[in-house]
C-alpha cells in the first residue's frame, strides 16, 4: 500500500500551494519547514511560506510549464527530513470568556463542554508555532485538543481586536491586530506580536511555542 | 510637497506592493490597479513602482506646493487643474500653489473606480519592509500607515532628469485591452484546489451567470452576490497561504474575492483565483458592477500576462519616442 | 519649425513600432513620404493640402490649426462619444480640439487662439502628418 501523495494546486499565476497528505502533525510541519528552506534556493521561487502542514510557493518568474516544478517539489518532499527549529516558549496570560470572548457560547454549544472544561483543555498544551500568516505577526499554532474543535463561523466577523484568542476548526491562534476573522473568539491577551522596525519584525517564528495561562475566567 | 485638501476619503499612498514579507504574515497591499499606477509612472519617466496616491472616493483635491510634473490615470474623474480641464490618462505641469480637483468618476466607454496621482520622483515616504505601500492592518508603510486626511503633506522624491515637454496621454487599457462576456466586463479565473469539490450544477452557474459586487467590498476583498456555490460535502480546511485574486467560498456559498489588502492566509475553500493579469480589471469595477468569470488554463493565464506586458512595452517605447529627449536639438 | 526631413529617423521608428504602413508629411521644405516594406511606394490618392502658415480658411482672417505631430486624427477622446469641440461653437486659446493617436499614445491638438470653430479640415480617423491643416478658427 503506497503512502498518500501530497497535492500541488494553482493560486493563479502568482503562486502554487503544496499540501502534505494525511493528518496534521508536528513531524509533517517540520518536513514542511525543511521543504521551504530548499524551495527558496530555487531561482524561480520568490518566497516559500509555510502554512499548517502546507506550503505556499510564490514565483519570482512565472514558470512557462507548471508540471516540472510541481514534480520537483513532490520529489523534494519525499526526501525531506524533519527540520527541528529550536525556539523559545512564550507564556501568554489569557482572560477567557466575557467581553473578550464573545463566541465562547458557540464553542460550548458545539462541543457540549462547559466553560471550565474548555479553558482547562485549551490552556493545557504547549503549542508549537507552525506558521505565520493571516496578518502581521499572527501565529498558526499546532497541537490543539480536538475535543474543543469548533467550525469556522458561517459569516466572518468584521472586526475582532488584536490579542483575541480564537478557535477555527481544529486550530487555535491569537490575533496580532484588529481585523476581520472567521474564527470563534474565546478570550483575550495582551502582547505585541509585530514591530516593523525590528529585524525580524515578528515576535514569534516557526519553532517557537506558546503556553496559554489562565489569568481569569469571566462569565 | 503636495497637500491633501479633502476630508478623510479612503485615499492612501501605494506602490506596486510589498513582496517578500508574506513570511511575516504581511500581505501585498499596493495599488488595486497596478497597471494604471505603472502607466502614470511611465508617463513621468519614473520607475514603474514609484509610489503614488490612490484615490477611491470623490470629489478629491490636492494642492501642489511647488512646481510639479504629475500624471493622472485610472478612473476618468473630469480632473481640473486650477479650473482647467485635464485629459484623462495624461501628464501635466502644475505651478506652485495650483489645486488639482477630481470629481466623481464619469461614465464613458470604460468606467473605473480608483484614480492614481503619480508625481515625478514619486511620493517619498519611507520604505517599510521593502515597499512604500500602506498596509492598514499592521499600520505599516505609506503615510503613517493610514488613510490620508485633510492637511496631510506628502513629500515628493527628486525627479529623474528634466521635465518632459511633449504633451502626451494614453489610451486607457480598459479600452485597449477589452475583456467581456455577453456584454458584461469579465475576468479570467484559474481553478484552485477545492474546485472539484463543489457540485457540477453550482460550478456551471458560477461560469455562466453574472456576479454583482456588493457594498461590503473594499481593498480587503469583494463580497459578491450571485449563484451560490454548493460543496459536495462540508469542508473544513487547514490554514494555508493565499494570494490576491483567490475566490473563497464561506459557508453561505457567496464568493469573496481576496483583493490586494486581503490577508496572506486563510482557511475557506477556494474555487479559483482571478489571474494576476486581470486583477486590475476587478480593482477598477465600482460597487454594483455586474461581471462574469471566465475559465482559463495555465497557458491562457500566461498569454494574458504576455499580452499585458506587450502593451506596456508599446507604451514605454512610444512614450520614449515622443518625449522631449528625442525632439531636443 | 521642424522640417519633415529632420523627423525621418523618429518617424521610421514610429512606423516600425505601430501598425502604420505609410506616412506622408508636408512642410515648407517639401513633402516626405515613408512606406514600410511592401507598402505602395507612392501615395495612391491626391496629396494632402498645403502646410500650415498659409491661411486657407473659408472665411478671411481665419486661423488654421495645423497638426502638431503625426497620427490618426480623433475628434473625440476614446472614452467619450462627444467630440472635444463642435463645429460652430466657441473655443478658447489652449483648449483641446482633437487628439492625434499613434497606437496607445494620444497627443492633444490645442487651439492657438480663441474664436469660433469654423471648419474641420480632416476626417475623423484620417492619418495626419505634421503641419496638415486640421481646423479653421474664425475670430
Amino acid at each position: 500500500m503506497s503512502a498518500p501523495r501530497p497535492t500541488v494546486s494553482h493560486l493563479g499565476t502568482t503562486a502554487l500551494l503544496f499540501e502534505a497528505p494525511g493528518e496534521t502533525s508536528l513531524d509533517q510541519q517540520q518536513r514542511i519547514w525543511s521543504l521551504a528552506r530548499l524551495a527558496e534556493t530555487w531561482p524561480e521561487v520568490r518566497e516559500a511560506v509555510p502554512g499548517v502542514n502546507n506550503l505556499l510557493v510564490s514565483f519570482r518568474t512565472v514558470p512557462r510549464r507548471f508540471e516540472p516544478l510541481a514534480d520537483r517539489l513532490c520529489e523534494a518532499w519525499d526526501s525531506a527530513s524533519a527540520l527541528s527549529l529550536g525556539g523559545r516558549v512564550i507564556e501568554l496570560p489569557v482572560v477567557y470568556g466575557g467581553e473578550g470572548g464573545p463566541h465562547m457560547a458557540d464553542v460550548i454549544a458545539h462541543t457540549g463542554l462547559d466553560v471550565e472544561e474548555i479553558v482547562a483543555i485549551h490552556s493545557a498544551p504547549v503549542y508549537p508555532v507552525f506558521a505565520l500568516g493571516s496578518h502581521p505577526g499572527y501565529c498558526y499554532l499546532g497541537g490543539m485538543d480536538p475535543r474543543i474543535a469548533t467550525p469556522r463561523r458561517q459569516v466572518p466577523v468584521v472586526k475582532i481586536p488584536g490579542g483575541a484568542v480564537s478557535i477555527g476548526g481544529a486550530q487555535t491562534g491569537v490575533s496580532a491586530s484588529d481585523g476581520p476573522s472567521g474564527w470563534n473568539t474565546i478570550g483575550s491577551t495582551r502582547m505585541r506580536f509585530f514591530d516593523a522596525s525590528r529585524d525580524p519584525p515578528a515576535l514569534l517564528q516557526p519553532g517557537d511555542s506558546i503556553a496559554f495561562t489562565v489569568a481569569e475566567i469571566r462569565r | 510637497m503636495i497637500e491633501i485638501l479633502s476630508r478623510a476619503a479612503l485615499a492612501s499612498v501605494q506602490d506596486l506592493g510589498r513582496f517578500d514579507a508574506f513570511r511575516w504574515g504581511v500581505g501585498l497591499s499596493g495599488a488595486m490597479d497596478p497597471l494604471a499606477l505603472t502607466c502614470g509612472n511611465i508617463l513621468l519617466g519614473n520607475e514603474d513602482g514609484a509610489a503614488a496616491v490612490e484615490m477611491q472616493v470623490f470629489p478629491f483635491s490636492v494642492r501642489f506646493e511647488a512646481d510639479t510634473l504629475f500624471a493622472l490615470t485610472g478612473a476618468d474623474c473630469a480632473a481640473m487643474l486650477d479650473g482647467v480641464p485635464l485629459l484623462p490618462w495624461s501628464r501635466a505641469q502644475a505651478k506652485a500653489g495650483a489645486v488639482l480637483r477630481l470629481d466623481h468618476a464619469r461614465d464613458g466607454r470604460w468606467r473605473g473606480a480608483r484614480a492614481y496621482l503619480c508625481v515625478a520622483g514619486g511620493i517619498d515616504v519611507p520604505e517599510v519592509l521593502g515597499s512604500r505601500s500602506t498596509q492598514l492592518r499592521g499600520a505599516i508603510g505609506g503615510f503613517d500607515g493610514r488613510m490620508l486626511r485633510e492637511g496631510d503633506r506628502l513629500p515628493l522624491g527628486r525627479a529623474a532628469g528634466e521635465s518632459r515637454g511633449t504633451e502626451i496621454a494614453l489610451v486607457p487599457p480598459g479600452l485597449a485591452l477589452p475583456l467581456e462576456a455577453d456584454g458584461l466586463p469579465a475576468v479570467r479565473v484559474l481553478p484552485a484546489a477545492e474546485y472539484g469539490r463543489f457540485t457540477p450544477a453550482s460550478l456551471d452557474a458560477f461560469w455562466r451567470e453574472p456576479f454583482r459586487i456588493t457594498p461590503q467590498s473594499d481593498r480587503y476583498g469583494f463580497r459578491l452576490a450571485g449563484p451560490g456555490l454548493e460543496p459536495v460535502a462540508p469542508m473544513e480546511l487547514r490554514s494555508h497561504g493565499i494570494v490576491p485574486g483567490v475566490i473563497q467560498v464561506p459557508h453561505n456559498g457567496q464568493p469573496i474575492v481576496q483583493m490586494c489588502e486581503g490577508q496572506p492566509s486563510g482557511g475557506y475553500p477556494k474555487v479559483g483565483t482571478v489571474i494576476e493579469a486581470d486583477l486590475w480589471r476587478l480593482g477598477q469595477m465600482p460597487i454594483g458592477t455586474r461581471f462574469r468569470f471566465l475559465a482559463t488554463d495555465w497557458d491562457g493565464a500566461l498569454a494574458a500576462l504576455d499580452e499585458r506586458q506587450a502593451w506596456l512595452a508599446e507604451v514605454r517605447r512610444l512614450a520614449d519616442l515622443l518625449s522631449a529627449r528625442s525632439a531636443a536639438r | 519649425m521642424t522640417s519633415p526631413l529632420d523627423q525621418i529617423p523618429r518617424l521610421a521608428a514610429l512606423l516600425a513600432e505601430t501598425g502604420i504602413d505609410t506616412l506622408e508629411l508636408a512642410g515648407p521644405e517639401g513633402r516626405v513620404f515613408l512606406a514600410r516594406n511592401g507598402a505602395p511606394a507612392a501615395p495612391a490618392h491626391a496629396p494632402a493640402e498645403a502646410a500650415a502658415g498659409e491661411p486657407q480658411g473659408s472665411a478671411p482672417g481665419a486661423v488654421t490649426v495645423a497638426s502638431p505631430g503625426i497620427g490618426a486624427f480623433r475628434r473625440a477622446h476614446p472614452l467619450h462619444a462627444q467630440p472635444l469641440a463642435d463645429e460652430g461653437t466657441a473655443v478658447v486659446a489652449g483648449q483641446v480640439l482633437a487628439l492625434l493617436q499613434v497606437g496607445a499614445l494620444l497627443q492633444p491638438v490645442r487651439a492657438p487662439s480663441s474664436g469660433i470653430l469654423a471648419a474641420v479640415r480632416r476626417e475623423d480617423g484620417a492619418l495626419t502628418g505634421h503641419g496638415d491643416p486640421l481646423f479653421d478658427i474664425s475670430p
